[in-house]
């Protein structure tokens, strides 16, 4: 199914910006149970690898849903800056 | 950077954000509106149809205008998804003026760019690519923004942001909302022939149907959530949505694009899918569960607008609501500059302006249905094996075979009503007595079997 979702993310474009637009306070992570990051996140940007959250800000949908279930509030996240991020043609 | 203080900022130019814009500039107010992508809806995906009550008010000829794919005549669709299964009920309805205010699907990256521009034909300024990253205070109120271009000043900032607000968290007017108040939608454009649409979904050229599904989607730890489905056509392509309040999503744990692909092999959906191709993929959150409070949103010099505002019916339309904020929140505004008073105290009005347009009340019946739990359809969706159970019941009047199902009257109506929607106290003991009753009834249709084998 994951090949699927990177099919589904190829369909997109984006304007990407150099500084990344979410930052994870990684030590927070580890004392996180549910990782809820790791299913929420629409474009599954979020992988736990090993000992630590792997995360990719190319490919964000800017939806905002894993700031909000971040249970450690590990994630500070701010929007792409204007112009930048993705663009849905057929919003 | 300029000095100049405008009377109004909106940021955002969405449905809330433009409605403001076009209103204020109407009344001839000095109004600037930011976008922070390259241009309006580039940002924003529709999850739904678009309710035209407050448009028609607007823009009275949008019809003739407006990027419109595809009305959505009266009536919908709608099923519950089982495994292998679906359930049907819906309504079509072809009378003249069946839908008061007709619906229409629409893209945001077309739509939210023609509304702006509404806007900026009547006056108002738009700054595209602008991104607000901050609020400028003064004496305790809020005197502008703050962005990479420079910093905007103004005697009333409106927030119309969007869910994830920034004017909404830098105000700090509202708390950031809780998972149980947002709700993530997945989307897919698929590109089907106009011709075949409508051949599929039984249209006439120009004509839309909404469908909804409910399905009940159980995850590894043992939760269940119930994720919905939305089905619409547009004019020459289909959306298929994928939808979960945050809350459950996090109880569940199944991604929503495993639902969603899901779906999309779910045996009937994929036959009305059949030979689409994925044009685009989407993610969008929006707020769930209507205002808490209206009289949060107005603070000194600013005021909150559409889903910034978390303004939602009990459905879970946004559109129509954000456009009524957003013509809200432009009256106050007005009136806030005849009384050259931007204090909390004088833009309390907006909650005025609100009650006026119905939106108390629809925020009011928001709050009710989301506190209440769910709807009674959704209710349903987490028992899809009682209710196929029950639905194949009927099935099995006329299909042989199916006799050794059947029951007694009372076993009729407890397995029908009592089963699918009974808590377990109930369930229990009527469920103990259905089963004598039908072990005595099946014993005396045998006794009778010669004369009246069905």
């Amino acid at each position: 199914m994951t090949t699927r979702l990177d099919l589904k993310l190829e369909t997109l474009a984006w304007r990407l910006e150099a500084e990344p637009h979410i930052v994870i306070q990684k030590e927070l992570c580890l004392a996180c149970e549910g990782r809820p990051c790791t299913f929420v996140c629409p474009a599954g940007l979020y992988v736990w690898e090993g000992d630590q959250i792997v995360h990719n800000c190319e490919g964000c949908l800017e939806c905002g849903s894993c700031r909000a279930v971040c249970p450690q509030e590990a994630i500070q996240w701010r929007y792409p800056l204007g112009g930048y991020g993705v663009r849905y043609r057929w919003g | 950077v300029s000095e100049h203080v405008h009377d109004c900022i909106v940021v955002g130019a969405g449905p809330a954000g433009s409605a403001a814009a076009l209103h204020m500039a109407r009344d001839g107010l000095d109004v600037v509106f930011l976008e922070r992508g390259s241009r309006p809806g580039e940002k924003n995906v529709m999850s739904g149809v678009l309710i035209t009550n407050v448009l028609d008010t607007l823009v009275p000829d949008f019809r003739d205008r407006a990027p419109l794919q595809r009305r959505i005549s009266g009536g919908y669709e709608l099923y519950v998804l089982g495994k292998d299964e679906v359930l049907r009920l819906g309504l079509r309805d072809y009378r003249p003026a069946a839908y008061p205010p007709p619906a229409y699907t629409v893209f945001r990256a077309q739509f939210d760019a023609w509304f702006a521009q509404e806007a900026v034909a009547a006056g108002a300024e738009l700054f595209t690519e602008t991104l607000v990253e901050d609020l400028l205070w003064e004496d305790g109120r809020v005197a502008g923004v703050r962005t990479r271009r420079g910093d905007l000043r103004a005697a009333v900032v409106i927030g119309a942001d969007g869910v994830n607000s920034t004017v909404a968290e830098k105000s700090m007017l509202v708390a950031p909302p809780s998972p149980a108040r947002l709700s993530l939608i997945v989307r897919e454009v698929l590109d089907l022939p106009a011709e075949r649409i409508e051949e599929r979904f039984a249209l006439r050229p120009g004509e839309g149907l909404l469908t909804l599904f409910y399905g009940a989607v159980l995850g590894a730890g043992g939760n269940q959530g119930v994720y919905f489905t939305e089905l619409y056509t547009n004019l020459d392509s289909l959306s298929l949505t994928a939808e979960v309040p945050l809350d459950q999503l996090q109880a569940c744990g199944v991604p929503t694009y495993d639902v969603l692909a899901a779906r999309e092999r779910h045996p009937f959906i994929e036959r009305l899918l059949q030979g689409t191709k994925l044009r685009e993929y989407q993610a969008h959150l929006i707020p769930y569960g209507g205002v808490a409070d209206l009289d949060s949103l107005y603070g000194n010099g600013v005021l909150l607008a559409g889903d910034a505002g978390r303004f939602t019916t009990k459905e879970g339309v946004g559109s129509w609501p954000a456009m009524a904020s957003g013509v809200a929140a432009a009256c106050a505004v007005k009136h806030a500059c005849e009384r050259g008073d931007f204090s909390r105290t004088t833009l309390a009005v907006y909650r005025t302006f609100l009650e006026e347009a119905g939106l108390a009340a629809t925020q009011r019946e928001a709050r009710r249905a989301w506190a209440s739990g769910q709807d009674p359809l959704e209710v349903l969706a987490h028992h899809p094996d009682r209710l196929f159970h029950a639905a194949r019941r009927y099935h099995g009047d006329w299909m042989p075979g199916w006799e050794r199902y059947a029951h007694s009257q009372w076993g009729e109506a407890y397995h029908s009503l009592v089963k699918p929607l009974a808590p377990w106290y109930v369930r229990w003991p009527l469920g103990l007595a259905t089963w004598f009753d039908t072990r005595r009834w099946r014993k005396q249709q045998a006794r009778q079997g010669g004369e009246t084998a069905r």
